[in-house]
Protein backbone atom coordinates (compact mmCIF):
# COMPACT_ATOMS: atom_id res chain seq x y z
CA UNK A 1 0.00 0.00 0.00
CA UNK A 2 1.42 3.23 -0.85
CA UNK A 3 1.17 4.64 2.37
CA UNK A 4 2.02 1.72 4.23
CA UNK A 5 -1.03 1.26 6.31
CA UNK A 6 -1.98 -2.41 6.72
CA UNK A 7 -4.98 -3.35 5.20
CA UNK A 8 -7.83 -4.39 8.03
CA UNK A 9 -8.79 -7.70 6.42
CA UNK A 10 -5.69 -8.83 4.84
CA UNK A 11 -6.45 -11.33 1.26
CA UNK A 12 -4.86 -13.53 0.28
CA UNK A 13 -2.26 -11.22 -2.13
CA UNK A 14 -2.10 -7.92 -3.50
CA UNK A 15 -3.48 -7.48 -6.69
CA UNK A 16 -1.62 -4.79 -8.69
CA UNK A 17 0.58 -3.90 -5.57
CA UNK A 18 -3.13 -2.78 -4.01
CA UNK A 19 -4.31 -4.50 -0.80
CA UNK A 20 -7.76 -5.66 0.18
CA UNK A 21 -9.04 -3.45 2.25
CA UNK A 22 -12.16 -5.40 3.36
CA UNK A 23 -15.39 -3.99 3.81
CA UNK A 24 -16.07 -0.09 3.23
CA UNK A 25 -18.56 2.50 3.10
CA UNK A 26 -18.86 5.90 0.64
CA UNK A 27 -18.15 8.94 3.29
CA UNK A 28 -21.12 11.31 3.10
CA UNK A 29 -21.75 14.60 4.62
CA UNK A 30 -25.08 12.89 6.03
CA UNK A 31 -23.06 10.69 8.24
CA UNK A 32 -20.26 13.27 9.34
CA UNK A 33 -21.93 14.15 12.58
CA UNK A 34 -22.28 10.26 13.64
CA UNK A 35 -18.25 9.30 12.33
CA UNK A 36 -16.96 12.66 14.47
CA UNK A 37 -19.32 11.23 17.68
CA UNK A 38 -18.06 8.10 17.60
CA UNK A 39 -14.76 6.58 18.60
CA UNK A 40 -13.42 5.63 15.11
CA UNK A 41 -12.65 1.88 17.09
CA UNK A 42 -17.15 1.59 16.92
CA UNK A 43 -17.21 2.85 13.10
CA UNK A 44 -17.80 -1.07 12.12
CA UNK A 45 -16.12 -0.26 8.81
CA UNK A 46 -13.08 -1.22 7.31
CA UNK A 47 -12.13 1.87 4.81
CA UNK A 48 -14.00 4.38 3.34
CA UNK A 49 -14.36 6.01 -0.18
CA UNK A 50 -14.84 9.71 -1.04
CA UNK A 51 -15.89 11.89 -4.11
CA UNK A 52 -13.06 13.57 -5.09
CA UNK A 53 -14.42 16.33 -6.50
CA UNK A 54 -16.26 16.78 -3.09
CA UNK A 55 -13.10 17.54 -1.24
CA UNK A 56 -11.36 19.33 -4.00
CA UNK A 57 -11.10 22.94 -3.05
CA UNK A 58 -12.95 22.59 -0.21
CA UNK A 59 -11.05 23.78 2.93
CA UNK A 60 -14.66 23.50 5.24
CA UNK A 61 -16.08 20.60 7.50
CA UNK A 62 -15.99 17.88 5.10
CA UNK A 63 -12.20 18.89 4.86
CA UNK A 64 -11.90 18.64 9.12
CA UNK A 65 -14.03 15.32 8.82
CA UNK A 66 -11.61 13.65 6.06
CA UNK A 67 -8.78 14.59 7.98
CA UNK A 68 -10.06 12.72 11.25
CA UNK A 69 -11.65 9.80 9.09
CA UNK A 70 -7.92 9.43 6.94
CA UNK A 71 -5.84 9.33 10.00
CA UNK A 72 -7.90 5.94 11.13
CA UNK A 73 -8.64 4.32 8.06
CA UNK A 74 -7.68 3.81 4.80
CA UNK A 75 -9.29 6.10 2.29
CA UNK A 76 -10.53 5.47 -2.08
CA UNK A 77 -10.69 8.51 -3.56
CA UNK A 78 -13.40 7.94 -6.31
CA UNK A 79 -14.18 10.59 -9.56
CA UNK A 80 -16.62 11.49 -11.54
CA UNK A 81 -14.75 13.80 -13.97
CA UNK A 82 -12.02 12.38 -15.22
CA UNK A 83 -13.79 12.73 -18.28
CA UNK A 84 -11.24 9.79 -19.62
CA UNK A 85 -12.89 8.73 -22.90
CA UNK A 86 -13.53 12.41 -23.68
CA UNK A 87 -12.24 13.88 -27.19
CA UNK A 88 -11.82 17.30 -24.53
CA UNK A 89 -8.56 17.47 -24.12
CA UNK A 90 -7.41 16.48 -20.44
CA UNK A 91 -8.59 18.89 -17.99
CA UNK A 92 -4.89 19.71 -16.57
CA UNK A 93 -6.17 22.31 -13.76
CA UNK A 94 -8.68 19.38 -12.62
CA UNK A 95 -5.76 16.99 -12.81
CA UNK A 96 -3.17 18.77 -10.63
CA UNK A 97 -6.30 19.33 -8.04
CA UNK A 98 -6.74 15.76 -7.85
CA UNK A 99 -3.19 15.04 -7.57
CA UNK A 100 -2.95 17.48 -4.91
CA UNK A 101 -5.63 16.44 -3.11
CA UNK A 102 -3.87 12.63 -3.01
CA UNK A 103 -0.71 14.04 -1.63
CA UNK A 104 -2.81 15.39 0.81
CA UNK A 105 -4.70 12.77 2.09
CA UNK A 106 -2.65 9.39 0.59
CA UNK A 107 -5.41 7.57 -0.31
CA UNK A 108 -5.06 3.58 -1.39
CA UNK A 109 -5.89 4.06 -4.94
CA UNK A 110 -7.54 6.43 -7.43
CA UNK A 111 -10.83 5.59 -9.33
CA UNK A 112 -13.16 6.51 -12.23
CA UNK A 113 -15.48 5.48 -14.71
CA UNK A 114 -15.21 4.16 -17.99
CA UNK A 115 -17.11 7.33 -19.45
CA UNK A 116 -17.30 10.94 -20.75
CA UNK A 117 -18.91 13.51 -19.35
CA UNK A 118 -18.95 16.21 -22.00
CA UNK A 119 -17.12 18.35 -25.27
CA UNK A 120 -16.48 22.04 -26.02
CA UNK A 121 -16.25 23.36 -22.79
CA UNK A 122 -19.37 21.83 -21.88
CA UNK A 123 -19.69 19.36 -18.51
CA UNK A 124 -22.96 17.71 -18.29
CA UNK A 125 -22.33 15.81 -14.98
CA UNK A 126 -23.61 12.38 -16.53
CA UNK A 127 -20.90 9.31 -16.64
CA UNK A 128 -21.71 8.69 -20.82
CA UNK A 129 -21.18 6.16 -22.68
CA UNK A 130 -18.42 5.09 -24.59
CA UNK A 131 -19.00 3.43 -27.97
CA UNK A 132 -16.75 0.53 -27.97
CA UNK A 133 -14.57 0.51 -31.07
CA UNK A 134 -10.89 0.18 -31.62
CA UNK A 135 -10.57 3.50 -32.12
CA UNK A 136 -12.25 4.57 -29.06
CA UNK A 137 -9.93 1.93 -27.49
CA UNK A 138 -7.02 3.54 -28.37
CA UNK A 139 -8.04 7.04 -27.66
CA UNK A 140 -9.21 5.88 -23.46
CA UNK A 141 -5.64 4.01 -23.42
CA UNK A 142 -2.99 6.94 -24.27
CA UNK A 143 -5.62 8.59 -22.00
CA UNK A 144 -5.24 6.28 -19.28
CA UNK A 145 -1.42 6.48 -19.67
CA UNK A 146 -1.57 10.26 -19.67
CA UNK A 147 -3.47 10.37 -16.25
CA UNK A 148 -0.96 7.37 -14.62
CA UNK A 149 2.11 9.23 -15.50
CA UNK A 150 0.65 12.85 -13.99
CA UNK A 151 -0.35 11.46 -10.82
CA UNK A 152 2.64 9.24 -10.45
CA UNK A 153 -0.01 6.45 -9.57
CA UNK A 154 -2.20 3.25 -11.40
CA UNK A 155 -5.49 4.18 -12.23
CA UNK A 156 -8.54 2.10 -11.37
CA UNK A 157 -11.51 2.38 -13.80
CA UNK A 158 -14.95 1.39 -13.08
CA UNK A 159 -17.55 -0.28 -15.61
CA UNK A 160 -20.61 2.21 -15.62
CA UNK A 161 -24.42 1.67 -16.01
CA UNK A 162 -25.33 2.49 -19.72
CA UNK A 163 -28.55 2.95 -20.76
CA UNK A 164 -28.21 2.65 -24.38
CA UNK A 165 -25.50 1.22 -26.96
CA UNK A 166 -23.89 2.64 -30.34
CA UNK A 167 -24.41 1.07 -33.26
CA UNK A 168 -21.07 2.22 -34.40
CA UNK A 169 -19.50 -0.56 -31.29
CA UNK A 170 -18.01 -3.11 -32.58
CA UNK A 171 -16.68 -5.11 -29.01
CA UNK A 172 -18.94 -5.95 -25.37
CA UNK A 173 -17.92 -3.91 -22.43
CA UNK A 174 -16.18 -6.36 -20.74
CA UNK A 175 -13.51 -7.10 -23.93
CA UNK A 176 -13.15 -3.25 -24.21
CA UNK A 177 -12.31 -2.76 -20.27
CA UNK A 178 -10.58 -6.36 -20.17
CA UNK A 179 -7.97 -4.99 -22.88
CA UNK A 180 -7.61 -1.56 -21.47
CA UNK A 181 -6.75 -3.08 -18.23
CA UNK A 182 -3.86 -5.49 -20.01
CA UNK A 183 -3.03 -2.91 -22.30
CA UNK A 184 -2.11 -0.13 -19.65
CA UNK A 185 -1.69 -1.47 -16.56
CA UNK A 186 -5.29 0.57 -14.54
CA UNK A 187 -7.09 -1.50 -12.48
CA UNK A 188 -10.97 -2.50 -12.89
CA UNK A 189 -13.95 -0.81 -10.29
CA UNK A 190 -16.21 -4.29 -10.96
CA UNK A 191 -19.52 -2.54 -10.04
CA UNK A 192 -21.39 -5.81 -9.41
CA UNK A 193 -24.52 -3.54 -10.06
CA UNK A 194 -23.74 -1.62 -13.17
CA UNK A 195 -23.31 -4.91 -14.86
CA UNK A 196 -26.55 -6.08 -13.74
CA UNK A 197 -28.68 -2.96 -14.73
CA UNK A 198 -26.54 -2.61 -18.08
CA UNK A 199 -26.83 -6.67 -18.68
CA UNK A 200 -30.55 -6.02 -18.30
CA UNK A 201 -30.94 -2.91 -20.30
CA UNK A 202 -28.69 -4.22 -23.33
CA UNK A 203 -29.79 -7.83 -22.73
CA UNK A 204 -26.43 -9.07 -22.23
CA UNK A 205 -25.02 -12.34 -19.89
CA UNK A 206 -23.92 -10.40 -16.88
CA UNK A 207 -21.92 -13.26 -15.99
CA UNK A 208 -20.25 -13.88 -18.78
CA UNK A 209 -19.22 -10.69 -18.47
CA UNK A 210 -18.13 -11.27 -14.77
CA UNK A 211 -16.16 -14.40 -16.03
CA UNK A 212 -14.26 -12.65 -19.20
CA UNK A 213 -12.69 -9.66 -17.05
CA UNK A 214 -9.38 -10.16 -16.36
CA UNK A 215 -9.56 -11.03 -12.54
CA UNK A 216 -6.17 -9.84 -11.74
CA UNK A 217 -6.73 -6.44 -12.55
CA UNK A 218 -10.10 -6.15 -10.28
CA UNK A 219 -8.84 -4.79 -7.22
CA UNK A 220 -12.11 -3.30 -5.85
CA UNK A 221 -16.38 -3.91 -6.39
CA UNK A 222 -19.25 -1.97 -5.88
CA UNK A 223 -22.75 -2.81 -4.34
CA UNK A 224 -25.38 -0.50 -4.75
CA UNK A 225 -29.10 -0.43 -5.52
CA UNK A 226 -31.22 0.50 -8.65
CA UNK A 227 -34.12 1.59 -9.18
CA UNK A 228 -36.68 -0.72 -11.93
CA UNK A 229 -38.38 1.58 -14.34
CA UNK A 230 -40.23 -0.61 -16.03
CA UNK A 231 -38.89 -0.56 -19.60
CA UNK A 232 -35.25 0.14 -18.07
CA UNK A 233 -33.35 -0.25 -14.95
CA UNK A 234 -31.08 3.05 -13.59
CA UNK A 235 -28.43 3.29 -11.10
CA UNK A 236 -29.75 5.21 -8.34
CA UNK A 237 -27.83 4.08 -5.25
CA UNK A 238 -31.10 4.36 -2.99
CA UNK A 239 -32.38 1.41 -2.47
CA UNK A 240 -30.78 -1.57 -0.76
CA UNK A 241 -28.75 -4.46 -3.11
CA UNK A 242 -31.04 -5.85 -5.45
CA UNK A 243 -31.44 -10.19 -5.17
CA UNK A 244 -29.93 -10.56 -8.46
CA UNK A 245 -26.91 -8.65 -7.73
CA UNK A 246 -25.29 -10.63 -4.68
CA UNK A 247 -24.90 -14.03 -7.09
CA UNK A 248 -22.69 -11.73 -9.45
CA UNK A 249 -20.97 -10.59 -6.18
CA UNK A 250 -20.34 -13.68 -4.90
CA UNK A 251 -19.21 -14.64 -8.28
CA UNK A 252 -16.77 -11.84 -8.77
CA UNK A 253 -15.19 -12.72 -4.97
CA UNK A 254 -14.54 -16.12 -5.97
CA UNK A 255 -13.52 -14.87 -9.37
CA UNK A 256 -10.73 -13.21 -7.52
CA UNK A 257 -10.02 -14.50 -4.03
CA UNK A 258 -11.21 -11.43 -2.45
CA UNK A 259 -11.11 -7.73 -3.34
CA UNK A 260 -11.78 -4.57 -1.31
CA UNK A 261 -16.29 -4.25 -1.01
CA UNK A 262 -17.72 -0.84 -1.40
CA UNK A 263 -21.29 -0.40 -0.44
CA UNK A 264 -22.54 3.16 -2.73
CA UNK A 265 -25.64 4.83 -1.06
CA UNK A 266 -26.07 8.28 -2.37
CA UNK A 267 -29.43 9.23 -2.81
CA UNK A 268 -32.08 8.73 0.24
CA UNK A 269 -29.45 7.83 2.20
CA UNK A 270 -29.95 5.48 5.40
CA UNK A 271 -28.47 6.01 9.18
CA UNK A 272 -25.23 4.96 9.44
CA UNK A 273 -26.64 1.43 11.35
CA UNK A 274 -28.46 0.49 8.66
CA UNK A 275 -25.72 1.29 6.23
CA UNK A 276 -23.80 -1.30 8.13
CA UNK A 277 -26.59 -3.51 8.09
CA UNK A 278 -26.65 -3.70 4.19
CA UNK A 279 -22.71 -4.02 4.54
CA UNK A 280 -23.01 -7.25 6.76
CA UNK A 281 -24.82 -8.87 3.99
CA UNK A 282 -21.51 -9.04 1.70
CA UNK A 283 -19.69 -11.26 4.30
CA UNK A 284 -22.27 -13.33 4.56
CA UNK A 285 -22.11 -13.93 0.96
CA UNK A 286 -18.61 -14.10 1.30
CA UNK A 287 -19.09 -16.97 3.38
CA UNK A 288 -21.60 -18.99 1.17
CA UNK A 289 -25.19 -17.47 2.30
CA UNK A 290 -27.27 -15.93 -0.17
CA UNK A 291 -28.15 -12.71 1.72
CA UNK A 292 -31.44 -11.70 2.34
CA UNK A 293 -32.74 -9.02 -0.43
CA UNK A 294 -34.35 -5.63 0.62
CA UNK A 295 -37.36 -4.20 -0.50
CA UNK A 296 -37.07 -4.51 -4.00
CA UNK A 297 -36.49 -1.77 -6.19
CA UNK A 298 -39.31 0.33 -6.82
CA UNK A 299 -40.25 1.47 -9.92
CA UNK A 300 -39.42 4.99 -10.80
CA UNK A 301 -40.39 6.94 -13.69
CA UNK A 302 -38.46 10.34 -12.71
CA UNK A 303 -35.31 7.53 -11.67
CA UNK A 304 -32.10 10.34 -11.85
CA UNK A 305 -29.11 8.04 -12.58
CA UNK A 306 -25.49 9.26 -10.85
CA UNK A 307 -27.55 11.30 -8.07
CA UNK A 308 -26.55 14.54 -6.34
CA UNK A 309 -27.70 14.82 -3.25
CA UNK A 310 -24.87 13.51 -1.93
CA UNK A 311 -22.40 16.22 -3.65
CA UNK A 312 -24.11 18.87 -2.57
CA UNK A 313 -26.32 18.25 0.53
CA UNK A 314 -25.49 20.92 3.07
CA UNK A 315 -23.14 19.29 5.61
CA UNK A 316 -24.03 21.73 8.28
CA UNK A 317 -26.38 24.19 9.16
CA UNK A 318 -25.54 27.46 7.37
CA UNK A 319 -28.00 30.43 7.69
CA UNK B 1 -14.74 4.91 -36.10
CA UNK B 2 -11.52 7.73 -36.55
CA UNK B 3 -10.90 10.05 -33.76
CA UNK B 4 -12.77 12.75 -35.59
CA UNK B 5 -16.23 10.61 -35.79
CA UNK B 6 -15.27 10.12 -31.72
CA UNK B 7 -15.72 13.94 -31.47
CA UNK B 8 -18.58 14.48 -33.96
CA UNK B 9 -20.44 11.92 -31.98
CA UNK B 10 -19.86 13.17 -28.56
CA UNK B 11 -20.97 16.22 -30.00
CA UNK B 12 -24.38 14.96 -31.36
CA UNK B 13 -24.85 12.85 -27.93
CA UNK B 14 -24.30 15.95 -25.70
CA UNK B 15 -26.53 18.29 -28.13
CA UNK B 16 -29.41 15.65 -27.39
CA UNK B 17 -28.71 15.09 -23.97
CA UNK B 18 -28.86 19.13 -23.12
CA UNK B 19 -31.65 19.65 -25.60
CA UNK B 20 -34.25 20.16 -22.81
CA UNK B 21 -32.23 23.50 -22.13
CA UNK B 22 -31.57 25.28 -25.60
CA UNK B 23 -33.74 24.46 -28.62
CA UNK B 24 -32.27 21.64 -31.21
CA UNK B 25 -33.68 20.41 -33.86
CA UNK B 26 -35.34 17.02 -33.52
CA UNK B 27 -34.41 14.17 -35.29
CA UNK B 28 -35.85 11.11 -33.83
CA UNK B 29 -35.23 9.30 -37.06
CA UNK B 30 -31.66 10.17 -37.03
CA UNK B 31 -31.04 8.63 -33.61
CA UNK B 32 -31.54 5.17 -34.74
CA UNK B 33 -29.10 5.43 -37.07
CA UNK B 34 -26.66 5.58 -34.20
CA UNK B 35 -28.65 4.87 -31.04
CA UNK B 36 -29.38 0.92 -30.85
CA UNK B 37 -32.84 0.05 -29.91
CA UNK B 38 -33.32 -2.32 -27.06
CA UNK B 39 -36.39 -4.64 -26.93
CA UNK B 40 -38.29 -2.51 -24.38
CA UNK B 41 -37.38 1.06 -25.59
CA UNK B 42 -36.61 2.88 -29.02
CA UNK B 43 -33.57 4.71 -29.70
CA UNK B 44 -35.20 8.33 -28.99
CA UNK B 45 -36.10 6.70 -25.36
CA UNK B 46 -32.99 5.46 -24.87
CA UNK B 47 -31.36 8.36 -25.54
CA UNK B 48 -33.99 10.54 -23.70
CA UNK B 49 -33.24 8.71 -20.20
CA UNK B 50 -29.81 10.94 -20.42
CA UNK B 51 -31.40 13.91 -21.57
CA UNK B 52 -33.75 13.57 -18.58
CA UNK B 53 -31.19 12.99 -16.02
CA UNK B 54 -29.09 15.99 -17.03
CA UNK B 55 -31.92 18.75 -16.76
CA UNK B 56 -33.16 16.56 -13.06
CA UNK B 57 -29.34 16.78 -11.64
CA UNK B 58 -28.71 19.94 -12.38
CA UNK B 59 -31.74 21.54 -11.33
CA UNK B 60 -31.51 19.61 -7.91
CA UNK B 61 -28.21 20.90 -7.47
CA UNK B 62 -29.53 24.29 -7.58
CA UNK B 63 -32.62 23.72 -5.60
CA UNK B 64 -29.60 22.53 -2.81
CA UNK B 65 -28.03 25.44 -3.22
CA UNK B 66 -30.28 28.06 -3.37
CA UNK B 67 -33.61 26.30 -0.87
CA UNK B 68 -34.24 30.00 0.81
CA UNK B 69 -34.72 31.44 -2.41
CA UNK B 70 -36.77 28.46 -3.73
CA UNK B 71 -39.35 28.66 -1.26
CA UNK B 72 -39.74 32.52 -0.89
CA UNK B 73 -40.93 32.35 -4.72
CA UNK B 74 -42.19 29.00 -5.10
CA UNK B 75 -41.20 25.72 -7.07
CA UNK B 76 -42.72 26.85 -10.12
CA UNK B 77 -41.04 30.66 -10.51
CA UNK B 78 -37.77 28.78 -9.55
CA UNK B 79 -37.43 26.39 -12.48
CA UNK B 80 -38.43 28.94 -14.54
CA UNK B 81 -35.47 31.03 -12.99
CA UNK B 82 -33.27 27.87 -13.31
CA UNK B 83 -34.16 26.60 -16.63
CA UNK B 84 -33.32 29.97 -17.97
CA UNK B 85 -30.22 30.14 -16.36
CA UNK B 86 -28.86 26.76 -17.52
CA UNK B 87 -29.63 27.18 -21.01
CA UNK B 88 -27.86 30.70 -21.02
CA UNK B 89 -24.82 28.78 -19.05
CA UNK B 90 -24.44 25.17 -19.73
CA UNK B 91 -21.95 23.64 -16.46
CA UNK B 92 -18.67 24.13 -17.61
CA UNK B 93 -16.62 23.51 -14.36
CA UNK B 94 -15.55 20.06 -13.80
CA UNK B 95 -17.46 20.72 -9.65
CA UNK B 96 -20.74 21.06 -9.48
CA UNK B 97 -20.69 23.60 -6.49
CA UNK B 98 -19.96 26.03 -9.45
CA UNK B 99 -23.03 25.50 -10.98
CA UNK B 100 -24.54 28.00 -9.16
CA UNK B 101 -21.89 30.99 -9.24
CA UNK B 102 -23.18 33.17 -11.96
CA UNK B 103 -26.84 32.54 -10.99
CA UNK B 104 -27.25 35.81 -8.46
CA UNK B 105 -25.74 37.67 -12.00
CA UNK B 106 -28.29 36.52 -14.45
CA UNK B 107 -31.27 37.26 -12.31
CA UNK B 108 -30.13 40.87 -12.02
CA UNK B 109 -29.79 40.72 -15.86
CA UNK B 110 -32.95 39.42 -16.49
CA UNK B 111 -34.90 41.40 -14.25
CA UNK B 112 -37.85 42.85 -15.97
CA UNK B 113 -37.98 46.06 -14.93
CA UNK B 114 -33.87 47.23 -14.58
CA UNK B 115 -34.40 50.65 -13.65
CA UNK B 116 -37.33 50.31 -10.98
CA UNK B 117 -35.05 51.04 -7.99
CA UNK B 118 -33.09 49.02 -6.07
CA UNK B 119 -35.53 47.77 -3.51
CA UNK B 120 -37.95 47.14 -5.66
CA UNK B 121 -39.73 43.37 -5.50
CA UNK B 122 -38.01 42.74 -8.82
CA UNK B 123 -34.48 42.92 -7.74
CA UNK B 124 -35.41 40.30 -4.62
CA UNK B 125 -33.95 36.91 -6.40
CA UNK B 126 -31.12 38.11 -7.59
CA UNK B 127 -30.26 39.90 -4.12
CA UNK B 128 -30.85 36.56 -2.11
CA UNK B 129 -29.49 34.72 -4.76
CA UNK B 130 -26.30 36.57 -3.83
CA UNK B 131 -26.61 36.00 -0.09
CA UNK B 132 -26.97 32.50 -0.49
CA UNK B 133 -24.22 31.88 -3.09
CA UNK B 134 -22.47 33.41 -0.25
CA UNK B 135 -23.37 31.14 2.52
CA UNK B 136 -22.49 28.10 0.63
CA UNK B 137 -19.42 29.41 -0.64
CA UNK B 138 -18.16 30.12 2.71
CA UNK B 139 -19.25 26.61 3.69
CA UNK B 140 -15.80 25.19 1.69
CA UNK B 141 -13.92 28.57 1.77
CA UNK B 142 -10.46 28.70 4.35
CA UNK B 143 -11.83 29.38 7.45
CA UNK B 144 -10.61 30.47 10.71
CA UNK B 145 -11.13 27.13 12.70
CA UNK B 146 -7.32 26.87 12.81
CA UNK B 147 -6.44 30.33 13.86
CA UNK B 148 -5.50 31.20 17.69
CA UNK B 149 -8.46 32.18 18.86
CA UNK B 150 -7.36 34.95 21.51
CA UNK B 151 -6.80 38.71 20.39
CA UNK B 152 -5.59 40.97 23.47
CA UNK B 153 -7.84 43.75 21.97
CA UNK B 154 -6.00 47.16 23.37
CA UNK B 155 -2.31 45.93 22.13
CA UNK B 156 -4.23 45.66 18.60
CA UNK B 157 -5.64 48.64 18.53
CA UNK B 158 -2.87 50.03 19.91
CA UNK B 159 0.69 48.41 17.52
CA UNK B 160 0.56 49.90 14.72
CA UNK B 161 2.47 47.23 13.09
CA UNK B 162 -0.25 45.17 13.90
CA UNK B 163 -2.16 43.18 10.99
CA UNK B 164 -5.88 41.58 11.15
CA UNK B 165 -6.99 39.71 8.06
CA UNK B 166 -10.54 38.47 6.98
CA UNK B 167 -10.60 34.33 6.35
CA UNK B 168 -11.54 33.32 3.18
CA UNK B 169 -15.44 32.27 4.63
CA UNK B 170 -15.58 35.35 4.76
CA UNK B 171 -18.06 37.75 2.43
CA UNK B 172 -18.94 41.47 2.23
CA UNK B 173 -22.33 42.47 1.38
CA UNK B 174 -24.50 45.76 0.15
CA UNK B 175 -27.98 44.23 0.05
CA UNK B 176 -31.61 45.65 -1.11
CA UNK B 177 -33.05 43.92 1.86
CA UNK B 178 -32.71 43.14 5.33
CA UNK B 179 -33.10 39.14 5.26
CA UNK B 180 -32.33 38.45 8.77
CA UNK B 181 -36.09 37.36 9.52
CA UNK B 182 -36.26 35.70 5.70
CA UNK B 183 -33.13 33.57 7.09
CA UNK B 184 -34.51 32.59 10.96
CA UNK B 185 -38.23 31.66 9.75
CA UNK B 186 -36.02 29.00 6.88
CA UNK B 187 -33.52 27.76 9.54
CA UNK B 188 -36.43 26.92 12.01
CA UNK B 189 -37.98 24.88 8.90
CA UNK B 190 -40.75 27.48 8.69
CA UNK B 191 -41.88 29.03 5.19
CA UNK B 192 -39.44 31.86 5.15
CA UNK B 193 -40.80 35.60 5.60
CA UNK B 194 -40.72 38.69 3.05
CA UNK B 195 -37.42 40.45 3.82
CA UNK B 196 -37.68 43.90 4.74
CA UNK B 197 -36.46 46.36 1.60
CA UNK B 198 -33.74 49.04 2.49
CA UNK B 199 -30.00 48.99 2.02
CA UNK B 200 -28.34 46.33 4.63
CA UNK B 201 -24.60 45.37 5.14
CA UNK B 202 -24.07 41.97 5.93
CA UNK B 203 -20.93 39.89 6.56
CA UNK B 204 -21.42 36.24 5.72
CA UNK B 205 -18.69 34.19 7.97
CA UNK B 206 -17.78 31.02 9.30
CA UNK B 207 -17.03 30.05 12.86
CA UNK B 208 -16.23 26.64 14.17
CA UNK B 209 -17.60 25.27 11.05
CA UNK B 210 -21.03 26.70 11.22
CA UNK B 211 -21.93 29.74 8.77
CA UNK B 212 -23.87 32.31 9.85
CA UNK B 213 -24.93 35.84 7.89
CA UNK B 214 -25.06 38.96 10.32
CA UNK B 215 -26.13 42.21 9.85
CA UNK B 216 -23.34 44.83 10.28
CA UNK B 217 -23.17 48.63 11.28
CA UNK B 218 -21.79 50.97 8.65
CA UNK B 219 -18.60 51.89 10.83
CA UNK B 220 -17.88 47.82 11.24
CA UNK B 221 -18.63 46.85 7.59
CA UNK B 222 -16.65 49.55 6.90
CA UNK B 223 -13.78 48.63 8.58
CA UNK B 224 -13.65 45.15 7.89
CA UNK B 225 -14.31 45.84 3.80
CA UNK B 226 -11.05 48.37 4.61
CA UNK B 227 -9.00 45.64 6.08
CA UNK B 228 -9.56 43.38 3.27
CA UNK B 229 -8.11 45.84 0.86
CA UNK B 230 -5.15 47.10 3.24
CA UNK B 231 -3.46 44.23 3.78
CA UNK B 232 -4.98 44.16 7.07
CA UNK B 233 -3.99 47.32 8.68
CA UNK B 234 -5.95 48.31 11.65
CA UNK B 235 -5.11 51.79 11.58
CA UNK B 236 -5.62 52.70 8.24
CA UNK B 237 -9.42 50.91 8.46
CA UNK B 238 -9.88 52.75 10.94
CA UNK B 239 -9.61 55.84 8.94
CA UNK B 240 -11.10 54.89 5.91
CA UNK B 241 -14.09 53.72 8.60
CA UNK B 242 -14.36 57.13 9.81
CA UNK B 243 -14.30 58.47 6.46
CA UNK B 244 -16.85 56.49 4.97
CA UNK B 245 -19.27 56.16 8.39
CA UNK B 246 -18.86 60.15 9.27
CA UNK B 247 -18.18 59.34 12.94
CA UNK B 248 -14.85 60.35 15.00
CA UNK B 249 -12.14 57.69 14.66
CA UNK B 250 -11.81 57.84 18.49
CA UNK B 251 -15.58 56.49 18.41
CA UNK B 252 -14.48 53.78 16.32
CA UNK B 253 -11.19 52.94 18.42
CA UNK B 254 -14.05 53.12 21.55
CA UNK B 255 -16.76 50.46 19.75
CA UNK B 256 -14.09 48.29 18.32
CA UNK B 257 -12.68 47.66 21.79
CA UNK B 258 -16.18 46.44 22.74
CA UNK B 259 -16.35 44.82 19.02
CA UNK B 260 -13.34 42.73 18.17
CA UNK B 261 -14.31 40.16 20.62
CA UNK B 262 -17.32 39.30 19.17
CA UNK B 263 -15.62 39.74 15.32
CA UNK B 264 -13.33 37.07 16.57
CA UNK B 265 -16.16 34.77 17.61
CA UNK B 266 -18.17 35.42 14.68
CA UNK B 267 -15.32 34.07 12.32
CA UNK B 268 -14.40 37.49 11.11
CA UNK B 269 -11.07 38.18 11.44
CA UNK B 270 -8.30 35.98 12.28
Amino acid sequence: MEDGRTALSGGPRPRLGLPNLGDGVGLRGVHFHHLMHTPPGDWGVDWFEIISENFIDNRGYAAHVLEAVAAHRPVVMHGVSLSIGGMAPLNRTYLRKLRALADRIRPAWVSDHLCWTGINGVNTHDLLPMPLTAESFAHVADRVRAVQDFLGRRLVLENPSSYLEFRASTMPEWEFLGMLAEATGCGLLLDVNNVHVSASNHGFDAVRYIDSLPAAHIVQIHLAGFSDCGTHLIDTHDHPVAAAVWPLYMRAQRRTGGVSTLLEWDARIPPFAELLAELGKARLARAGAMPAAGPGPCAAANAVSTPVQFQLGRVHDRV
Amino acid sequence: MTGSDLAALQLWMQRRVTAGLWPVERDESGIGHVVVASAALPAAARLGIYASSYVARLAECMRLEFPVLRALIGEQVFNLFVGGYLSARPPESFSLYDLGAGFADYLEATRPSPRSGPAAPEALPANLARLERALAEAERADGPEDAAGDLNVPSVLCDPRRRLHLPGSVKLLRLDFDFTATLATAREGERPVMPVPGNTLMAVARARYRVRAHRLDPWAFAWLAALEGNGGDVQAAIQVASRVSGRDGGAIVADLLLWLPLAVQNGFIV
